[in-house]
């Protein structure tokens, strides 16, 4: 569409700009349990894309009429750091962070068993430090992390990653510039062992195939993340061993 | 019938313990027919064909007949509100006080200011009520005048006390302190000093470290070997903030 010649994106071989063949991820590093004033937390790193997520509670309502009687309420706030991006950003959230905020709360509500707390709430804090595509997905990803490591029943952890087209070939994980200068993005977050989707987001154009060669690129990288995201909770208590 | 997990194995959520047909205890899920899957991370726990997975950390949900320890967050005509560390703020009515009052002529402050520690029982809970204590039904309930609290996992408490109270009674013996440890996680320090007391709060922290360890009964009774030696070190002061002695 409107790709610019002078960008090669990908090479004729499917080598992309970084180096990496389209099904693969970028390096990725997660952390549980980095913050001592909250419940649960956890830090991502993938790629250049840094995110660090807060979860407080679950805790009372305030003010009370907000509390649901059944179920506790789930609030989320994406927010991206000033310096996070190229030009600052103001730091009062945009459009875009409000709509994230919700579509990221979309997913992660059917993993968490939010009945067995009624009348209180669980914030979600998602702090992009340093955005580099695929803040959404990372954001899930690690929030989901956060949010076992505060204890909360969930039915599975979420996991979330992006698949694109670049260069006219459907490839893993995009960067800044596939993102930005591609032909499509589609995010998806997933339930992995319930084989369940939480979230499917598309930007841009995809044929039928191409959708569903979309849709099995992010089934085998959210593999990966699934089992990244298990031993990061895992190493929160290593010495795994257990005696009563 | 097949476990893919081993009894005590450290378990996320989303994983697939087993299939076939077993129980289902504490934090596990049934899906489908026959798949059985963990909701919390924690230990995984096979007994008699009940799967149920052991809590690492998580929040402190009250059961009526707990008995806790709580800071007192607001005053009201007849009752107090509690911080009892769970999502549910607690009150204590001066009608369950240990001491008679009326809150008509009688000024409730002069029992229990805010701030100031209560130990007691939790008398009523459901989903639709918030948790009322009640500090009556045992001589040691009341309000907390001496010693230290200190804070510690809710989900490490079972450690701490040791199978039926093992642990806290090898404490108690060892050190000549006298110990408390609440269902939401609010240990009660008393003793004679305050070496021994500084004592006892760094083994209480150590137990909460390791509670997912192995051999932790040894690893006490050496730690409590070294501190009486005569060389024991002076003692540190680690309570962070998040505990307070009264």
């Amino acid at each position: 569409m409107c790709l610019s010649e002078s960008i090669v994106l990908i090479t004729q071989d499917g080598v992309r700009l970084d180096g990496r063949r389209i099904d693969e991820l970028r390096p990725v590093k997660m952390q549980v349990g980095v913050l001592k004033n909250c419940s649960g937390s956890a830090y991502i790193e993938q790629g250049k894309t840094k995110i660090l997520v807060a979860v407080q509670g679950p805790r009372e309502a305030h003010p009370k009429h907000i509390a649901l009687p059944g179920r506790a309420i789930l609030r989320t706030r994406y927010h991206m750091a000033p310096f996070s991006t190229d030009e600052r950003k103001s730091p009062a959230p945009s459009r875009r962070e409000v709509e994230l905020s919700k579509v990221i709360r979309e997913a992660l509500e059917p993993a968490l068993f939010l009945e067995e707390y009624p009348k209180t709430v669980i914030d979600v804090f998602i702090e992009v430090l340093q955005a580099d595509a695929g803040t959404r997905s990372a954001g899930i990803t690690a929030a989901s992390i956060a949010l076992a490591e505060a204890g909360i029943p969930m039915r599975d952890l979420v996991t979330a990653v992006a698949v694109g087209k670049v260069g006219g070939k459907v490839v893993l994980d995009l960067n800044e510039a596939e993102d930005e200068h591609g032909e499509a993005d589609m995010p998806i977050a997933m339930m992995p062992s319930l084989n369940k989707i939480t979230l499917l987001q598309l930007n841009g154009r995809l044929t039928r195939q191409e959708l569903e060669e979309g849709v099995n690129l992010v089934k085998k990288g959210i593999k990966e993340l699934y089992s990244l995201q298990k031993q990061a909770l895992r190493a929160r208590f290593s010495g795994a061993q257990v005696e009563v | 019938m097949t476990l893919y997990f081993k009894h005590r194995d450290i378990v996320t959520p989303g994983d697939l313990l087993a299939r076939g047909r077993f129980r289902v205890g504490a934090n596990v899920v049934k899906v489908g027919e026959d798949g059985y899957y963990a909701t919390v991370l924690g230990s995984f726990e096979v007994q008699n064909g009940v799967l149920s997975v052991r809590a690492l950390r998580g929040p402190y949900m009250p059961r009526k007949g707990d008995r806790v320890i709580g800071m007192v967050v607001d005053i009201s005509m007849g009752s107090w509100s509690v911080d009892i560390r769970s999502p549910y703020e607690a009150t204590l009515p001066a009608g369950r006080f240990p001491v008679r009052i009326n809150p008509v002529l009688d000024d409730i402050r002069k029992y229990l200011k805010v701030g100031d520690y209560v130990y007691a029982e939790i008398a009523e809970f459901d989903r639709f009520r918030a948790p009322v204590l009640d500090a009556t039904a045992s001589r040691e309930f009341g309000p907390i005048k001496q010693g230290v609290v200190v804070a510690i996992e809710p989900t490490r408490v079972p450690r701490v006390i040791g199978r039926n109270g093992s642990m806290i009674k090898l404490l108690n013996k060892e050190l000549n302190a006298n110990i408390v440890v609440a269902q939401n996680g609010y240990v009660w320090v008393r003793a004679n000093d305050s070496t021994t007391i500084n004592r006892a709060v760094r083994i209480v922290k150590m137990i909460e470290a390791e509670a997912h360890t192995q051999g932790l009964t040894s690893r006490v009774e050496e730690m409590l070997k070294t501190l009486k030696s005569p060389s024991a070190q002076p003692s540190v002061s680690g309570e962070e903030g998040n505990g307070g002695s009264v």
